[in-house]
């Protein structure tokens, strides 16, 4: 029987921690989560997650940016190179640009802000399945 | 006072006038004095080129000051511009009536250029000041010729053969020829001062005016300031109004979402249709809110835009590229074709990528499953011309004016599609007249439509059409 893998959400949002939580519970993961930054770094360093779901926008705009630098940078070297995956409604919205485009054959996701990938929120449940599992494919055990 | 700067900056313009006409009466008077000469006239030229010498020195005098910087950049008050006026014509109504008597007094009809000394002094002067010159050219006249008349002085006369007493005898004449002469002057200086006062009013009136409109375009611009200042407001307030909509939208499907997907298995069909459509709903909704943001970023963008080097045909093939899969969820053939050489273009690279992808989804959309979309861009005028065709409904002719308006969506639209926020078209027509481009929309019922944006490699000005 593989180990479950391990999920932290990192999200101010508890409606969101809940929907994400429940459908990547019934996909077999084991869930865990967090509501802030500080909340967070705390979880990874206790949980050792697989895999961290990261809201961008919570609640101000730049706590998600702080959590990925912080992690990459300050915390032990057993979790800094966790893979995340971001949540965000700004991409859409304000035209911001974290990557360059999909279409680039130089796309890499990581490549401004150190993440695995991207994901608009909301998507819908079947992309997030199928996201994760990409990411934790990818990723080396 | 503005009125006061421009008559003190004229006559100082004047000034140099005068001292070149100066030089232009000294020249006739030697011309004069050699003809008179031929005509061996007994005039005492000594005198008379004495006094054009004499002319000439002050007039060299006068001259050199006048180009000189001080008096230039009005260092030299204006006080001492005006008695230096008058005290040159004092001295030019001094040398005339000086000539005048060395050639022949009263028989000379050269008289009468005492009169252009009261033109000039009423044009450079005010109409007392001219007054005063008219009452001492006539008393040096009256005085030259009374004088010689009684012998006191000598007079010379023009008319070689009648000898040096001919028209002094005539005592009327002596007396006549003065008198109308002072009348003459007076009237010269009524004449000319009149038409001079009335230009000047007319000056202070186009001086107030010029001033009102100054004041005007002054208000003018700060109302427009205003203006912009409100405008990027109420847009802030809209994106922020935006946003907070998005986060309980976007948590709302995902919690519908998760129920569905994780639920669904274990519910009746009709639970999960209802969640299904809730769904639905909220996506539309999640739409709309996305795009009163890009609207409202476009129309921000208007007021500051940021302006680079786009390389637009890379742009139309990422953006197509990024559109193929809706297309082809629908079975729809999908051709793209980009001119090479197409020229770079100075614009903003967001706003036209979110123009382009308007317009394919636009295709996407209203076009059936089987049906075919091309996007091309090819150079056109010197710009790049960007077509999107499809096979699709295409838009009615008294439709074809509304799609713009921002919410329209045509009855036949709804009823083919249940999304789309009808601001696709309204972003793209505002993008496109924020880059100086023109739009054209050509369609068939049923047929299919073709959107053409033609934009040149500069913009110009914003909100040419």
């Amino acid at each position: 029987m593989v180990k479950a893998k391990k999920v932290l959400i990192v999200d101010d949002d508890p409606d969101i921690v809940d929907s994400i939580g429940l459908i990547l519970a019934n996909e077999g993961y084991e869930l865990y989560d967090a509501n802030s930054a500080e909340d967070g770094l705390t979880k990874v360093q206790s949980e050792h997650p697989d895999l961290i779901l990261l809201d961008i926008m919570m609640p101000d705009g730049t706590e998600g940016f702080q959590f990925v630098w912080r992690l990459r940078n300050e915390l032990p070297a057993d979790v800094q190179n966790t893979p995340v995956l971001v949540l965000t409604s700004i991409h859409a919205t304000t035209h911001l640009r974290f990557y360059p485009d999909e279409g680039d054959p130089q796309y890499a996701p990581g490549e401004y802000l150190p993440v695995q990938g991207f994901i608009d929120k909301p998507g819908s449940p079947e992309e997030l399945v199928a996201k994760v599992a990409e990411i934790l494919a990818e990723s080396p055990d | 006072m503005r009125q006061a700067t421009a008559f003190e900056a004229e006559l100082r313009e004047r000034i140099q006038w005068l001292c070149r006409l100066r030089w232009m009466a000294i020249g006739s008077v030697a011309i004069a004095a050699a003809i008179a000469a031929r005509l061996h006239l007994h005039l005492h030229y000594p005198a008379i080129y004495g006094i054009a010498g004499v002319l000439a020195a002050y007039n060299g005098v006068c001259h050199a000051y006048v180009r000189g910087a001080s008096f230039r950049d009005a260092r030299t008050p204006q006080r001492v511009v005006v008695i230096s006026v008058n005290a040159q014509i004092a001295a030019d109504l001094l040398m005339l009536a000086l000539l005048l008597h060395f050639a022949g007094g009263v028989e000379n009809p050269l008289a009468f250029f005492f009169v252009f000394h009261m033109i000039i002094a009423s044009i450079l002067l005010s109409r007392c000041s001219a007054y005063v010159h008219a009452a001492f050219a006539s008393t040096l006249w009256w005085g030259v010729v009374l004088l010689e008349h009684a012998g006191v002085l000598r007079h010379y006369s023009l008319w070689p053969m009648a000898g040096d007493s001919l028209r002094l005898e005539s005592t009327g004449f002596v007396l006549a020829a003065p008198a109308v002469l002072t009348v003459t002057l007076f009237a010269a200086v009524y004449l000319t001062s009149t038409i001079v006062q009335r230009l000047r009013e007319r000056e202070g009136d186009v001086g107030k005016l010029v001033g009102d409109l100054r004041g005007r375009t002054t208000e003018l611009e700060r109302a427009t300031a205003m203006l912009n200042d409100a405008r990027r407001r109420e847009l802030q307030h809209l994106r922020k109004v935006a946003h907070e909509l998005n986060a309980p939208l976007a948590a709302t499907k995902s919690l519908i979402g998760s129920m569905r997907a994780v639920f669904g298995p274990a519910a009746s069909k009709k639970q999960v249709k209802m969640m299904q459509r809730a769904e639905a709903r909220l996506e539309g909704l999640i739409g709309l809110v996305r795009s009163l943001l890009t609207l409202a970023h476009s129309r921000d963008a208007e007021i500051q835009r940021e302006l680079q080097e786009v390389d637009i045909g890379e742009l139309v093939a990422a953006t197509a590229g990024l559109m193929r899969a809706r297309a082809e969820t629908k079975g729809i053939a999908y051709d793209v074709s980009i001119s090479a050489d197409l020229p770079r273009i100075i614009g903003d690279a967001e706003s036209l990528e979110q123009m382009i992808t308007n317009i394919i989804s636009n295709a996407v959309r209203y076009t059936p499953r089987q049906g075919r979309v091309l996007i091309g861009a090819e150079t056109a005028d010197g710009g790049v011309r960007i077509a999107v065709s499809d096979t699709g409904i295409g838009i009615a002719p008294e439709e074809m004016a509304k799609v713009f308006s921002e919410f329209y969506r045509s009855p036949r639209a709804r009823a083919f599609a249940d999304t789309g926020s009808g601001l696709g078209l309204t972003i793209v027509r505002n993008i496109v007249q924020s880059h100086g481009g023109t739009i054209d929309i050509d369609s068939r019922l049923d047929k299919g439509t073709t959107v053409s944006v033609t934009l040149p490699t500069a913009p110009g000005p914003p909100g040419a059409r």
